[in-house]
């Protein structure tokens, strides 16, 4: 998985790179471009919610409506006591315009990643607790775009990740699901 | 084998009038769904019944995993559906934000849906009328309840669909 998205995240930046250079205009093809954000996440089991933030890179076929998206998730690292715990993300989705009217998108994206993390206690030697979980993502996003060739974004969305089980928790369908409700603005050329 | 090539020709003639009615908008839909998964064995059980047409979805739902007052949890769902690869995909996949209410309180919901023809793969005929198909959502329902807005995950949430 993280060659993967070493390979793609070479892929997006040397597009990017290509575009400046080239001064292709996305209007008409292709376009790329970064939005980033903050919001709410909701650990699995769990019905708090927490502060999070993300950053997202993406590559856009125009006339399909379609894009590859990179997304990356954080949750500062929270700290009280003895105890310590911080949430990580990274995502791979392709997607889709689903509906458009004015300025405004609705997308659809589907993809995949990993969800990393740690539980340390300070208190038994700084014992700490690494997890890390691969699995299926899907994200609904409303977008509004304005500017000079709908450069600048503001987006609205909503991302669902559900950790993969083994064997032996699909058995007993067992899934770990985590949620994000993320503001974020963005820019593409 | 004179059989099963004759069998693949008739499914075959089958996926003819599926993709007229598909491209026609004329496809109807009833599936039922049983369980979802959840992060504790066992997963959770959530009957669901929904029914489209015209890209509009009405469904009922019950959680047995969740309660309000005691009693298992019972909603009921109006949604739009957008397809992100449409009635003549092999795999058929849509995303549906819909509104509704619950026995906790009011509910918005999100859906990522797919249905898969129960056929062999080589007959890629899309959504072909009375041919089971298999469901699996992942569905995000926001309940506003009196205290909290609770945000409710069902990790493939399994079904059957039913075209006609």
């Amino acid at each position: 998985m993280k060659r993967v998205m070493k390979f793609l995240l070479g892929g997006l930046l040397g597009a990017s790179v290509f575009s400046v250079e080239t001064g292709a205009r996305a209007a008409t093809n292709w376009r790329t471009g970064a939005i980033v954000g903050a919001g709410v996440m909701q650990q699995p089991s769990s019905q708090y919610f927490l502060m999070a933030y993300s950053a997202n890179a993406f590559l856009e076929f125009a006339p399909a409506k379609a894009a590859i998206s990179l997304t990356a998730f954080g949750r500062p690292r929270f700290s009280a006591g003895n105890y310590e715990d911080q949430d990580f993300g990274g995502l791979v989705e392709l997607r889709k315009g689903v509906a458009a009217r004015g300025s405004f998108s609705l997308g659809a994206s589907i993809g995949g990643g990993q969800m990393r993390g740690y539980v340390k206690s300070k208190e038994v030697d700084g014992t700490r607790s690494d997890y890390r979980m691969d699995g299926v993502s899907a994200t609904v996003d409303l977008r509004y775009a304005t500017g000079k060739d709908a450069r600048f974004s503001a987006q609205l969305s909503h991302t669902m990740f559900s950790g993969l089980s083994t064997a032996l928790e699909t058995k007993a369908r067992v899934a770990w699901p985590w949620s994000f409700v993320m503001l974020g603005i963005g820019y593409s050329a | 084998m004179t059989n099963r090539i004759v069998l693949a020709l008739l499914l075959l003639a089958a996926c003819l009038p599926a993709s007229a009615s598909a491209a026609n908008g004329k496809i109807r839909k009833v599936s039922a769904q049983y369980a979802a998964f959840a992060p504790n064995a066992g997963g959770q059980v959530t009957y669901g019944l929904r029914a489209s047409w015209n890209d509009r979805e009405v469904g009922l739902f019950q959680n047995h995993y969740l309660t309000a007052g005691g009693n298992p949890l019972v909603g009921a769902v109006y949604a739009f559906r957008f397809p992100v690869c449409d009635e003549s995909c092999m795999v058929h996949m849509h995303l549906q934000t819909g509104i509704g209410g619950t026995s906790a309180g009011p509910l918005a919901e999100f859906l990522w849906g797919t249905e898969i023809p129960l056929l062999p793969l080589a007959l890629n005929g899309g959504t072909i009328p009375y041919v089971p198909m298999l469901r699996v959502d992942l569905a995000s329902h926001w309940v506003a309840t009196r205290s909290r807005l609770i945000m409710w995950s069902y990790p493939f949430w399994v079904g059957v669909t039913l075209p006609f």
